[in-house]
This record gives C-alpha cells, sequence and structure tokens, in this order.
C-alpha cells in the first residue's frame, strides 16, 4: 500500500512538472500581455516534432536536439507574436482568443499535413529498461523529464528575478504605463515574453514526446491541463503555475491508483470547480506578483 | 468585337463545365466516414486508403453498371457529433446512396439513427460494439466482427491455452472498450479465470502509470488492452518502462503488430500477444494470391505505411458495396440495402455473407511478438 | 515658428485635440516650454491636465495636432524613443512597481540609457538627493510611506538623464513637510542639472511659485497663459484657484 502510494505520487510529480512547465508559460503570456494564448498547445506539439524531426531524420544527437527544437520553436513563437499579435495590442481579449484559435487550428493541420497522423516516436539516446529504485520503478526518459524541466523552470525564474530583462518584465506585469515611461520597452517585453513562453511549452513538448508518442493532435490535452494549472495556480502568477502542475500531476495519480482511472481526468476539472468556488482567484491568487 | 469574345468565352466555359457535371453525375457515390485527424486519424486514413485501393480496381474494370465509382470522404474525427454531421452533409449535400463507416463504435451508434431517417444504408467497416447489431436494423451491416464474437471465439483459448487465469483489463472509456470488456470477461469467467481489474482511460490519454502501478499490485498475472494504436503502443511501452514484463499482455481488436514494435519498440512488445483479424502474414485458406497482390498494390501507393486490417476492411467495404449495388442494379438506397443481403464476397477479411443480424463473420486469430516480428499463434476460425 | 522667441524652444505643443471615444478632452491646446525653463500648468480636477501629459510622454495619442521636440515632430513616435530623447514623466500617484525594490525600481529608470556604465552616476546623484532611499534600497517599493514613494518616483525618473521632466501632481496626498522635502530637491536638481521642467499642480501657489511661466487650462482649453508672477496677481485666477 505505502508502496503504492509512493509510487503513484513519482508518477504525477513526473507528469505535474511537466505539467508545470507547460503552465508557466501560459501564465506569463496572459498576465503580461492580457493574451489567452491558445496556440500553446501547438507550440507543445511542434516541440515534439521538431526533435523526431532532428534526431530521427537528421540523425542530430538527442540533446542538441531539444535544444534546437526549443529554439527553433521560440522562432516559431517569435514571428507569430510579431505578425499575428503586434498588431492587436489594445484590443480586447476576445479578439486575441479568436487569433490565437484560429493559429491553432491552423498550426495543427500544417502539422498534420506535413508530418501526417501517424504517431511518432524520438530515438532515445539510452535504454529505457525501467530502473528499481528500491520499491519505486522509474526510467531514464521520465528521471531526464524531470531534471530538465526543474532546470528550465529555475532558469526561467532567475531570469525573471535577477536579470534587468526580467526586472522590466516584472515592472510591465505590475506597472504596465511606468514600465513605459520608465523607458522600458513594452513591445520588445512582450515579444520575449511570448517567445520565451513558446520555448517552455516546446521544452514540455520535446520531454513528454520523449516518453510517450508525439502526434498532430498531442497538444489538445496539454493545453487542457496547462489551462487547468493556471486557473488553480492563479491567473499570471508563476509559483502557483508551477505548484499548481504538481499538485494537478499528484492528485491525478492518486486519483486514478485509489478511485478510478475512468475519472482521471474529471479529477482535474473538479479541483478546478472546488477551486473557482472557494477561491476565484487561484490558490496562489492573492500574491499577484512575477 | 469584344462583346463576340465574351459571348464565345461563355458559351465554351458553358460547354466545359457541363461536360464536367454531366460526368460527375455519370459516377456513382459512395460516401465514407472516417476520422482523418485527431487520435484516431491513422487507423482511418488506412481505411480510406484500402477503399481506395478498391475504387482504383474496380474503375479499371469498367465500374459497376456502366459507371465509374466514386468515393465521397468525410472526416468524422471518431467523435459521435462530428460524424453525425460528416453523415448529414454526405447524405443532404452529396445524396449518396451508401455510407461506408464510422470507424468508432461511439459513432456508428451515433451515425445509425441518421441513416434510418434517410433510409439509406450503412456498411460498418471497422466498429466492435454489439450494440450496432443488436438489435438488428434493416440499414445496417457489419463486416468486421463484434466484442460477442470475438468474446465467443477467445474462450476456448484465454484461460485453457494462454493462462489469462487472473485477468486485468485496461481499455478505451467508450462503447467499444466497454463491449469489449464485458464479452471477454464473460469468455475469462466461464473457464474458471477472474478479472482481478478493470481500468478505462479517456481516448487520447497518454500516461498510464497509475492504473499499471495499480495492476502491478493486484496480483493479475495478465493484462488485456484494447485502445487504439497509439494508445495501446503507450500501454505496452510503459508496461515494459515499469517493468511489468512478466505479466501477459494482449491487445484485442487487430492492432497490427509492426505499428506496435514500430511505436513501442522491440524491447517493450516482446511477447506480447495480438489478437488479429486479418494480418498481411496469415491471409484466410485460399486468399494468400490476392492478398499479395492487395499488399504489393497497397505498399506501391503507400510506401511508407505497414498495411493493415483497416486498410483491408476498406478494401473489402467498398468491394461488398460495388457488388451490393451490382445485384440491386441501381445505385438506389432501398435496393442497395436489399441486395447487401444477399451479398457475397469472398474478402481478405474473410467469406463475408450477413446473417439474420445482418453481421459477417471475420476471420480472426492470435499471435505473438517475438523479436519485433509477430508469430501465428492460433486461428480462432 | 511665427512668434520669435529669445529663449530656445525644447518643445511645443500644437493644436492638440483629443479625447477618449465621442468624449473629448483637449480642445486647441498649443503650449510651449523653452531650455532650462520651469513651465506651469494649472487647472481643476478634469480639466485634461493628465491627458496632456500623457500626449506629450506617449502614453496617449492626439485627434489632431503636433508635438516638437528638440526642432523635430514627435507626434507619432513611441514613449520608448521618447524616453530614450530625454523627455521623463513622474507619474501621478507615483506609480511605483511595488513588487520591486527601491533600487530596483531606481534601475529600471535607466533602462534606456544607452551607455549603461554611467547608471552608478546618476544612482549615486539620486542616493544623495534622497539618502532615504539609499537606507531603503532593499525595501521593497510598495512598503514606503508616501513621501518616500514620491522620492523614488522622481529618482527613477531622474534615472534616465533626463531633458525634459514632466511632474505629474507632485503634493497630492502627501504631508506639507514631504512635499517642501521633495520641492527643495526639485530646485536643487533644476539647479545642478540643464533641464526643462512641466509642473502640473492642482496646487496654484506651489505650481506659481515654482515656474516662471505658466498655462491655465479649463475644460480641455487654455484659457490663460503668460510670466507666472503676473498670473499670481491675476484677480481671476486669485478668486477662483486661490480662494482669495
Amino acid at each position: 500500500m505505502l508502496t503504492e502510494v509512493l509510487q503513484q505520487v513519482i508518477n504525477g510529480l513526473v507528469m505535474g512538472s511537466t505539467y508545470a512547465l507547460t503552465a508557466v508559460g501560459l501564465t506569463m503570456i496572459f498576465g503580461m500581455m492580457r493574451v489567452v494564448n491558445f496556440t500553446h498547445g501547438e507550440f507543445y506539439m511542434l516541440g515534439g516534432f521538431f526533435a523526431f524531426q532532428l534526431t530521427a531524420s537528421l540523425h542530430l544527437n538527442y540533446y542538441v536536439s531539444v535544444v534546437v527544437a526549443i529554439l527553433a520553436v521560440m522562432a516559431v513563437g517569435f514571428v507569430c507574436e510579431r505578425v499575428l499579435l503586434a498588431p492587436l495590442r489594445g484590443k480586447s481579449i476576445d479578439t486575441t482568443v479568436l487569433v490565437t484559435i484560429g493559429l491553432s487550428i491552423f498550426l495543427q493541420n500544417l502539422a498534420l499535413l506535413w508530418w501526417g497522423p501517424t504517431p511518432k516516436s524520438i530515438p532515445l539516446p539510452f535504454s529505457n529498461t525501467p530502473l528499481q529504485w528500491g520499491p519505486v520503478v522509474l526510467t531514464w526518459s521520465r528521471i531526464l523529464a524531470v531534471s530538465i524541466t526543474f532546470g528550465l523552470i529555475v532558469l526561467v525564474h532567475l531570469l525573471i528575478q535577477k536579470s534587468l530583462l526580467g526586472k522590466a518584465m516584472r515592472a510591465t506585469f505590475q506597472e504596465k504605463d511606468a514600465a513605459l515611461l520608465a523607458g522600458v520597452d513594452v513591445e520588445r517585453i512582450y515579444a520575449f515574453t511570448f517567445t520565451l513562453g513558446a520555448g517552455l511549452a516546446a521544452g514540455a513538448g520535446v520531454l513528454l514526446g520523449s516518453i510517450f508518442l508525439i502526434y498532430p493532435s498531442m497538444g489538445n490535452i496539454a493545453i487542457l491541463k496547462a489551462f487547468i494549472v493556471v486557473i488553480l495556480g492563479g491567473m499570471g502568477n508563476f509559483i502557483g503555475a508551477i505548484c499548481g502542475g504538481l499538485i494537478l500531476g499528484v492528485t491525478e495519480g492518486l486519483g486514478a491508483g485509489f478511485v478510478s482511472s475512468g475519472y482521471k481526468d474529471a479529477i482535474g476539472f473538479v479541483l478546478v470547480i472546488l477551486i473557482l468556488m472557494f477561491r476565484p482567484s487561484g490558490l496562489f491568487g492573492k500574491a499577484r506578483r512575477l | 468585337m469584344k462583346g463576340m469574345i465574351g459571348i464565345v468565352v461563355i458559351v465554351f466555359s458553358l460547354v466545359v463545365l457541363g461536360c464536367g457535371s454531366a460526368g460527375a453525375q455519370e459516377a456513382i457515390k459512395i460516401g465514407i466516414i472516417e476520422p482523418l485527424t485527431g487520435p484516431a486519424a491513422y487507423d482511418g486514413q488506412s481505411v480510406v486508403e484500402g477503399a481506395r485501393l478498391a475504387e482504383e480496381e474496380i474503375n479499371a474494370r469498367g465500374g459497376v453498371l456502366g459507371k465509374q465509382i466514386r468515393l465521397v470522404v468525410e472526416d468524422g474525427k471518431a467523435d459521435p457529433a462530428e460524424s453525425v454531421n460528416a453523415a448529414e452533409k454526405l447524405l443532404v449535400r452529396d445524396q449518396v446512396p451508401v455510407i461506408m463507416g464510422a470507424w468508432a463504435s461511439s459513432a456508428t451508434l451515433a451515425v445509425m439513427p441518421v441513416m434510418k431517417k434517410n433510409a439509406t444504408p450503412l456498411l460498418v467497416e471497422t466498429a466492435t460494439s454489439l450494440k450496432v447489431t443488436d438489435p438488428p436494423s434493416e440499414w445496417v451491416y457489419r463486416i468486421c466482427s463484434n466484442s460477442a464474437i470475438d468474446g465467443q471465439l477467445m474462450e476456448k483459448y484465454l484461460v485453457p491455452t494462454l493462462g489469462f487465469k487472473k485477468a486485468a483489463f485496461m481499455a478505451a472509456n467508450n462503447d467499444f472498450g466497454r463491449a469489449v470488456v464485458t464479452f471477454w470477461s464473460e469468455a475469462v469467467k466461464k473457464k474458471g479465470g477472474t478479472v482481478v481489474l478493470t481500468e478505462y482511460h479517456a481516448p487520447g490519454e497518454i500516461n498510464f502509470a497509475p492504473s499499471l502501478t495499480k495492476i502491478s499490485t493486484s496480483g493479475a498475472d495478465s493484462i488485456i488492452i484494447t485502445s487504439d494504436i497509439q494508445t495501446a503502443s503507450n500501454i505496452i511501452k510503459q508496461t515494459y518502462e515499469m517493468g511489468l514484463t512478466k505479466i501477459k499482455r494482449l491487445v484485442t481488436n487487430g492492432i497490427p503488430s509492426e505499428a506496435i514494435v514500430k511505436l513501442a519498440g522491440v524491447e517493450a512488445s516482446e511477447g506480447v500477444l495480438v489478437h488479429n483479424y486479418w494480418v498481411p502474414f496469415a491471409p484466410p485458406k485460399g486468399q494468400e494470391a490476392k492478398n499479395k497482390q492487395f499488399m504489393d498494390k497497397y505498399t506501391a501507393k503507400y510506401p511508407n505505411k505497414p498495411v493493415d486490417k483497416y486498410a483491408a476492411f476498406g478494401y473489402d467495404g467498398i468491394r461488398v458495396i460495388a457488388q451490393a449495388i451490382v445485384t440491386a442494379r441501381a445505385a438506389d438506397p432501398v435496393k442497395i440495402k436489399e441486395a447487401l443481403k444477399k451479398t457475397k464476397v469472398d474478402g481478405l477479411t474473410g467469406n463475408i455473407q450477413f446473417d439474420d443480424k445482418n453481421q459477417a463473420r471475420p476471420y480472426s486469430s492470435v499471435s505473438r511478438i517475438e523479436k519485433g516480428k509477430p508469430k501465428l499463434v492460433v486461428r480462432l476460425n | 515658428m511665427t512668434e520669435p522667441r529669445e529663449k530656445l524652444e525644447l518643445l511645443t505643443v500644437r493644436d492638440l485635440d483629443a479625447g477618449y471615444g465621442d468624449a473629448q478632452i483637449l480642445w486647441g491646446v498649443s503650449l510651449g516650454i523653452a531650455q532650462g525653463e520651469i513651465v506651469g500648468l494649472l487647472g481643476g480636477n478634469g480639466a485634461g491636465k493628465t491627458t496632456l501629459l500623457n500626449i506629450i510622454s506617449g502614453l496617449n495619442s492626439p485627434k489632431t495636432g503636433s508635438i516638437h521636440y528638440l526642432g523635430e515632430e514627435i507626434t507619432h513616435v513611441n514613449t520608448y524613443n521618447r524616453v530614450r530623447s530625454g523627455i521623463t514623466q513622474i507619474p501621478e500617484g507615483r506609480q511605483l512597481f511595488p513588487g520591486l525594490t527601491v533600487r530596483q525600481n531606481l534601475l529600471l529608470g535607466s533602462f534606456s540609457l544607452a551607455d549603461k556604465s554611467r547608471v552608478p552616476e546618476e544612482l549615486d546623484f539620486v542616493f544623495d538627493l534622497f539618502p532615504i532611499l539609499s537606507e531603503r534600497q532593499k525595501q521593497l517599493a510598495g512598503t514606503l510611506s508616501g513621501g518616500e514613494q514620491q522620492m523614488c518616483a522622481l529618482g527613477r525618473g531622474l534615472m534616465s538623464n533626463p531633458k525634459l521632466i514632466l511632474v505629474d501632481e507632485l503634493s497630492l496626498g502627501l504631508a506639507p513637510v514631504a512635499v517642501e522635502r521633495i520641492v527643495e530637491a526639485l530646485k536643487k536638481v533644476y539647479r545642478e542639472k540643464s533641464l526643462s521642467i512641466l509642473v502640473v499642480e492642482q496646487d496654484v501657489h506651489l505650481c506659481l511659485e515654482l515656474s516662471t511661466t505658466a498655462y491655465v487650462l479649463e475644460t480641455g482649453h487654455i484659457v490663460k497663459q503668460g510670466p507666472s508672477e503676473e498670473l499670481a496677481k491675476d484677480p481671476q485666477i486669485r478668486k477662483s484657484y486661490l480662494g482669495i
């Protein structure tokens, strides 16, 4: 029993960390730009496919591919922001929602056209034989996923807390007009935020894609989870997104393990309903600080 | 002068367009509803590709009733609502006299009332829920198997031969998955086995660690896996990653072994049992030559894709429909429906003829994956 | 250009019309600031003072009219580039970044400086001006008192090494002692750095005392303008603004 709980918690943490990584980007984009980015799931999907293309077709080293895939998706994100979102600055949130939904449909179908509906598996440089640690079973790909995820989250955290650019991001988030008056090029901050968010989603896509399989519609479920996490943690809350992701992952694991796996996805939504009823601004919504 | 040119252009366009539409009217349309996007797109595409081969073959031989046949394909996304939309489109806009589809059991069950309302026959090619033909509908014919037939056929082998004494199920949470669990559970229980655990998952789920952790501590000696290709492969991959390879694993409903090996890897799929319908390596007796011809043509046309049962059912389905249109002597929904009753086709998927519930009994078998290659274990009929 | 001036014109605002949607806020407003001059802008609540400042700093854009700065038209230049070229607004209500420390707030003020080597020098100048900020530099800006926040806001504005400061309601909600302290600092800045200031104030005494020229804005129109000393003697202004 205890072993099972432990294993389920670890399973949950693995999934939860990638939920967190996806959600951090989503919550940053929302908090900073007031854009609900429905394209986020597609950045996640593209991350997986770029890594697949680089490893399977171009035979690049796996770790190099991970980095290149993330950078490539960031480039895509940057272009999307400049071309589609920048001209809509100051327009209502509904307008940008329509644009990001449209872009999401476009990218998903483009991937379907390019890579086809056949699921793909990213070739890994190590064997995925199970590693038995006491009562707990894990694989390298999962350990790697969790480590890289936390590495990325810490990196982004440091960037936001320590660098001048990060401070400018926080300033924009807290008082946009004052940031403008302080000479912060808010347009550049927006572009950077969106690009960074896309990169984080891509990172999650590459890592989960390495554990599971990749296919054009893989972003649908990812963005659904990311929205749950963002609501759990409070819209625009960085720390909230990380905790929310881990909470969702572990609750799902335990719920599926001890209640019923048929209700696994329902658990996330029950959590959201409870949060919205009792803490409408999210678990960590009060501290609206980046 | 300009006016003259204008008139010439208009007349010329009318002639050309007129010919075009006359040509289109000549062809007999056959509607197809398959998932072309979403998690089941891989399988849906296979059905369409098989169907396209049959279309080409039939048209190369001069078509039916002196006319070409033309497939009109709509994306049903394996989703009930989307498939109903697709059916309405085919029936109202394209006025097809017969439809093949809609891949998933839930989608097919949703489409059935639409067919009845429009008095047009539906040929079910892959949906296995019992409810499709029980209670039977006069408008619905099925060439693939159903879970009740599969359960009956497996009864002799599941516990006695394969040793599934304490079985656990991992099934998709839809009509298809639940039907398999119902009838295969019976097959286990009737021969003295027990079902220790049943785990349902949402379509498109990727993470099975929670369910597999539960199974590992449940004392199960076997797992029966029912889902789409990628989900089933994902489960196989994860059983290996969690060290559950000592537990017997069986994938139901004709998921191709090649796909499992490709997606889950050779190591993870070692020893996995696969419940097959049509398989490339063991065609029904007497179909060997025809089978090889079909596979060669398919591979020539779709070089990067292994031939699977979906393609074979798609291929057979269109042949059955074409045969029925010939028997009916008209591309008329009601006449086609009547003709289907009497249609017999020696298909790749078995001898196709419909019983009093409009159900055919396709050929099936069980194989085991060894070093990435499927080996026949037993023919079920 | 039409009326010759002996002093060099730094900023010229001509015939500004502005508003939000159907509501027009400014009607044909024109205003000039010469280099090294302190100009006052008087007006009651809702006269359009902040809108005018926001248009000069680029936060809002006018419907018609033009703004020239150092001889170049900047009507459509964005805020960021205006800050780079030396226009700094000290916003009403301070608008510090509450979640950042005092030091971080100040450093962000120099975000637009191309030459980052000047930053320590600027920071020293601000700390010299307001020693309290140096003591509190690690504290979150949201926890400062009102007066300290105003100091921090002014300090942040100075960090960009401006040529023109737009000060919006410096005295709003502050104790007289704090106001005096900040006004002294502003005078010191004016003496030591060669810059121009546009002071927007409801406190007419203060505004006229600080400035050499002043404008009076009423419901979006400039109704009076002239040397501050003369305006201070104007009976109408004394009646409606000074309550004498």
